[in-house]
C-alpha cells in the first residue's frame, strides 16, 4: 500500500510538472475538439497528430496522445448525442438514447451525465490500473483465439438485447453487420472479398464510413423530409446539467459501466469495444421499465460512457505491463514510444518508472481536465442546436465530408458515405435499426478472424471451444442471455398474434 | 510545431527558392533542386518502422539540403495506393517515397497492382534491412533451431508458426524455414505485429519471426526465447543468438528492408545526388545509432545495385509466394 501511495506520488510529481499540464490539457482540448468533427475518431486523430509529438520529451509526448484518446472519445459522444453520429464503435450506443434525449431538450442533461459518468469510471480505473495493474495483465493473457471468439459471441447476443424492435429484424441486420465485416482481404489465405476489384476495399469498409453514413447522412435525409418534426432538437432547451435526480439515476449504471468497462478493456483485440455494449445490454435488463430504452433513457447513456471510459484506461495496461498494444490507438502509442527511443515492454515499469507513473497519474489528471473543458461546453454544444436546421444540415454535411476525407485521402470515403446513407434512410423507412448492424459490424471481423485462429490450432477440432474452461463459460453465458432475451418476446409477440 | 518548421526551415532560403520556382523555369537542373518543399510519401501507417525511418531522413535531408523535407501517410492495401501515388507524380524529385518489401511481394499476392513493380518506380537507395528473430514461448521444448527442425521432421505438421498476416515479411520467414528445412509447420495469420506478439508471450501460437524491435523487450523480460536469427550474419543486439544458416540451413537468408524511391523517369543526375546524401547521411552516427534502436541495419546502396536488388527480390519472393501457395488474387 505505501509502495502504490509512493508511485502514485512519483506519478503526481511527473504529471504536475507544469510543461506536462500544458501537454495534457493541450491534447485533452485538440482531442475534444477533434472528436466533434464528426467521423474523426481517436485513431485518426492520434495518426495525424503524432509527428507532432515528436520533438517533445518522451512523458510530455505520450501524456498529450493520452489526452488526444480520451479528449476524442469525449468529443465523439458530443457528436453521437447532438447530431445522431457516432464517431467510434464505442459511442454507438450512446448515440441511440442520448440522441433521443437530445431530441426531449435534454441534450444538456445527457452531454452532463456523459462527461461526468466518463470521470467516475476514469477515476476508478486509474486506480485500478496503479493498484492492479501488474497482476490483471494476465486476464489478458487467458484469453486466446477459443475464448475471444466465445466472447464475441456473447457480444452478438448483446446486439438482439439492443433492438427495442422485432427480433427478427434485428437478427437481420446484425448478419447484413457481420457479411459487411467481410468485406477486404482474406486474412487466412489473402483472397479479395467483395472488393470488387477495387483497391479502396483491400483493407475493408471503414467504421466511420459506414458509421457516418448509416447514422448521420441518413438522419439528414429523415429529417429533410418535412413530414416530421426536425430531429437536432426544436423543443425549449431544458437545464443544461443533470440535478440531484438525474445523478441519482445515474449512479449505479455509471459503476456498473466502470466494472464492465474496466475488464473488457484489458483484453486483448480490443475488448474494449463490446463494453458499451455489455453495459447497455445489462441496464436494460435491470431496468424496472426497459421500454424506456430507446425513447431516451438517462441509463442508457450514463453506463455505456461509464464503461466506454474505463476501458479506454483500462486498455493501457496490457501496452505499458507488456508492451503489447490491445488495439489500434495502442499501436500508434507503441510507435510514439518507440521513436522516443522507449521500446515498450514487460520492463518499462522497472526501467521508466517516472513514465509508467507519470502516464497513469496523468490520466485521472486528463480526465479531470476533460470534466473542466466539456462542463462549461455543454452550453455551447446546446446553443448550437438552436441554429436553424437549413444552415445546420450544409454544416454536418461538410463537416462530415471533411472528417472523412482527411482520415485517409480518399474520395471514395465520401463517395461511400453518401451510398450508405441512401442504405441508412431506406432501413429506417423499412423499420430496421442500425445499431445491431454496426454492432455486428464491429463484431465480424473478431468472431471470424479469432473462429479461424482457434479452428487451426486445434486442426480443425471444433471441440476446442468447450474444451477451454474459460470459453465454455462464456458460450454458457451468452446460451442464459439469449434464453434470458428470446423467451418473454416470444411470449410476449404470441400474445400477441392471439389477440389479433 | 511551428517553431519546428521555422528552425528547419532557414526563411531566406524558402524564400529564394520560391521567388526561383515562379520564375518559372520548367526543367529542374541539379542546382536549383530542391526548389520547394519535398513530400516523401510513406504508403504505410504513422509510427510504422518505414514511417519512423522516413521521418528521421526527412529531419537530416531538411537540414542538409534547405529545404522542408515532410512525409505524407498514404497507408492502405499493402502499400499499393501510396505507391500508385508516388508512381503518378512529377519525376522532379519534389515527390519521393519510402518503400518497403511488401513492394516486391504485392505483385505475387494481389491480382492487379496498378502500376509495374520495376519499371514504374525509380530505384534511389536501399536504406536499411530489418532483421528477423525466430521466437518461441519459454516452456516451449525445443531449445535451438536444430531442435525445432529435428521435432518439426518427427511429428509433420504438429507445430504452428504465427505471422503478421498472409504474404508479410514475417510470413515469408517462416515459409522459407519449412522450404530450407524441409519441414511441415501450420501457417497462423495474426493482422499485424502487436495480436502476433501477444499470443506469442501467452503461448498460444509456438512460434514465430519478429523483428528484433518487437523481441527484444519480451526477450530481456524473459518471456520469450530466440532461437536463431534471419540473416546470414548475427546481430549486434543479439550476439548469442545463432543464425539459422549456422544451425543447419545454409541457405536460409532472409531480411525485410526499406529503401527510398522515385517516379519513373527521375533524371539520373538527380538520383544519383539524393543517393548520394543518404549515404551521406547515414554516415553520421548519431543517424547510425538511431537507426540501430529502431532495429534497423544500414545499407545506403547506389541506384544500380538497389535497381539489382529489387529485381532479385521480386523474383525470390515471388518463389516463396508460389511454395506458401498463396492464391493470387
Amino acid at each position: 500500500m505505501s509502495e502504490l501511495l509512493s508511485n502514485l506520488g512519483l506519478g503526481l510529481g511527473v504529471a504536475l510538472h507544469l510543461q506536462n499540464l500544458a501537454l495534457a490539457f493541450v491534447g485533452c482540448l485538440v482531442g475534444t475538439l477533434i472528436g466533434v468533427l464528426p467521423g474523426v475518431g481517436a485513431t485518426a486523430t492520434i495518426a495525424m497528430l503524432l509527428p507532432i509529438t515528436f520533438g517533445f520529451p518522451p512523458v510530455g509526448a505520450l501524456i498529450m496522445l493520452a489526452g488526444i484518446y480520451y479528449g476524442a472519445q469525449y468529443g465523439g459522444s458530443t457528436t453521437a448525442i447532438l447530431v445522431n453520429i457516432p464517431g467510434e464503435g464505442t459511442s454507438v450506443v450512446t448515440a441511440v438514447d442520448g440522441h433521443q434525449m437530445a431530441r426531449q431538450g435534454r441534450a444538456g442533461i445527457a452531454l452532463g451525465v456523459a462527461a461526468i459518468g466518463s470521470f467516475a469510471a476514469g477515476t476508478v480505473a486509474t486506480l485500478l490500473i496503479a493498484a492492479l495493474g501488474a497482476p490483471l495483465t494476465r486476464l489478458a493473457l487467458v484469453f486466446g483465439p477459443a475464448e475471444y471468439f466465445s466472447l464475441m459471441l456473447m457480444g452478438l447476443v448483446f446486439a438482439m438485447v439492443l433492438a427495442h424492435g422485432s427480433l427478427l429484424k434485428a437478427g437481420a441486420m446484425i448478419l447484413l453487420g457481420i457479411l459487411l465485416s467481410t468485406v477486404g482481404l482474406d486474412l487466412e489465405t489473402g483472397d479479395q472479398r467483395m472488393t470488387f476489384g477495387l483497391p479502396v476495399l483491400m483493407d475493408g469498409i471503414d467504421f466511420a464510413v459506414l458509421a457516418m453514413g448509416l447514422f448521420g447522412i441518413a438522419e439528414i435525409m429523415r429529417n429533410l423530409q418535412g413530414n416530421e418534426q426536425r430531429d437536432v432538437v426544436r423543443q425549449a432547451i431544458g437545464r443544461l446539467l443533470p440535478n440531484r435526480d438525474d445523478l441519482r439515476q445515474s449512479y449505479k449504471p455509471v459503476m456498473r459501466g466502470t466494472v464492465i468497462g474496466s475488464i473488457l478493456g484489458l483484453l486483448p483485440g480490443n475488448g474494449a469495444v463490446l463494453a458499451p455494449f455489455a453495459s447497455y445490454a445489462m441496464e436494460k435488463k435491470l431496468a424496472k421499465d426497459p421500454s424506456r430504452f430507446g425513447k431516451g433513457a438517462i441509463e442508457g447513456v450514463a453506463g455505456p460512457e461509464s464503461a466506454n471510459n474505463a476501458g479506454a484506461q483500462t486498455s493501457f495496461i496490457p501496452l505499458l505491463t507488456l508492451g503489447i498494444p490491445p488495439n489500434a490507438v495502442m499501436a500508434l502509442m507503441v510507435g510514439a514510444m518507440t521513436i522516443q527511443g522507449i521500446i515498450p515492454g514487460p520492463q518499462v515499469m522497472t526501467t521508466n518508472p517516472d513514465l509508467f507513473w507519470g502516464m497513469i497519474a496523468s490520466m485521472w489528471i486528463g480526465n479531470l481536465m476533460l470534466l473542466v473543458i466539456n462542463l462549461p461546453l455543454v452550453g455551447v454544444w446546446v446553443r448550437l442546436l438552436k441554429v436553424p436546421y437549413r444552415l445546420m444540415f450544409p454544416a454536418i454535411v461538410m463537416f462530415c465530408c471533411i472528417g472523412i476525407y482527411s482520415i485517409g485521402s480518399l474520395p471514395t470515403d465520401v463517395l461511400f458515405i453518401a451510398l450508405f446513407g441512401i442504405a441508412g434512410y431506406v432501413l429506417i423507412k423499412l423499420g430496421f435499426e442500425p445499431a445491431p448492424l454496426l454492432l455486428g459490424f464491429v463484431l465480424g471481423k473478431l468472431l471470424e478472424e479469432n473462429l479461424r485462429r482457434a479452428l487451426i490450432l486445434s486442426r480443425g477440432e471444433i471441440a476446442t471451444f468447450v474444451t477451454h474452461p474459460v470459453s465454455l463459460g462464456l458460450l454458457l453465458a451468452a446460451a442464459a442471455l439469449l434464453a434470458l432475451a428470446l423467451i418473454p418476446k416470444l411470449n410476449k409477440e404470441r400474445d400477441e398474434i392471439f389477440t389479433e | 510545431m511551428f517553431g519546428h518548421l521555422v528552425r528547419k526551415a532557414g526563411w531566406p532560403l524558402v524564400l529564394g527558392a520560391s521567388l526561383l520556382a515562379l520564375g518559372g523555369a520548367p526543367v529542374v537542373a541539379q542546382d536549383d533542386y530542391p526548389a520547394r518543399p519535398v513530400q516523401i510519401l510513406v504508403p504505410l501507417a504513422p509510427a510504422s518502422t518505414v514511417d519512423v525511418i522516413a521521418r528521421k531522413l526527412a529531419d537530416e535531408f531538411s537540414k542538409r539540403l534547405g529545404q522542408q523535407f515532410f512525409v505524407e501517410n498514404r497507408p492502405g492495401a499493402g502499400g499499393v495506393i501510396g505507391t500508385a501515388e508516388l508512381s503518378g507524380s512529377a519525376p522532379d524529385g519534389h515527390a519521393i517515397g519510402m518503400i518497403s518489401s511488401n513492394h516486391v511481394i504485392n505483385p505475387s499476392i494481389m491480382k492487379t497492382v496498378p502500376f509495374d513493380t520495376l519499371k514504374d518506380i525509380t530505384p534511389i537507395s536501399v536504406i536499411g534491412s530489418v532483421p528477423l528473430v525466430l521466437v518461441a514461448h519459454p516452456d516451449h521444448p525445443a531449445n535451438s533451431a536444430k531442435d525445432l527442425i529435428a521435432m518439426a521432421k518427427e511429428k509433420p505438421g504438429a507445430l504452428d508458426y504465427g505471422s503478421a498476416g498472409n504474404g508479410t515479411a514475417i510470413h515469408l520467414a517462416g515459409v522459407l524455414l519449412t522450404s530450407e528445412a524441409g519441414i511441415d509447420l501450420r501457417h497462423v495469420p495474426y493482422k499485424g505485429t502487436g495480436p502476433l506478439t501477444n499470443d506469442l508471450v501467452a503461448g498460444h501460437v509456438q512460434l514465430g519471426f519478429l523483428s528484433i524491435t518487437a523481441a527484444l523487450p519480451q526477450l530481456q523480460a524473459g518471456t520469450l526465447k530466440a532461437l536463431a536469427v534471419s540473416t546470414t550474419d548475427r546481430i549486434a543486439s543479439l550476439p548469442d543468438v545463432p543464425t539459422l544458416a549456422e544451425e543447419g540451413l545454409p541457405g536460409y537468408d532472409f531480411d525485410a528492408w526499406i529503401a527510398m524511391v522515385g517516379p519513373k523517369d527521375m533524371p539520373a543526375d538527380l538520383v544519383d545526388r539524393l543517393s548520394a546524401e543518404i549515404r551521406a547521411v547515414l554516415e553520421d552516427p548519431a543517424v547510425a545509432e538511431y537507426f540501430a534502436g529502431q532495429g534497423v541495419v544500414i545499407e545506403g546502396t547506389d541506384p544500380a545495385t538497389t535497381a539489382a536488388f529489387f529485381e532479385a527480390e521480386l523474383d525470390k519472393h515471388s518463389r516463396l509466394v508460389a511454395t506458401a501457395g498463396v492464391p493470387k488474387e
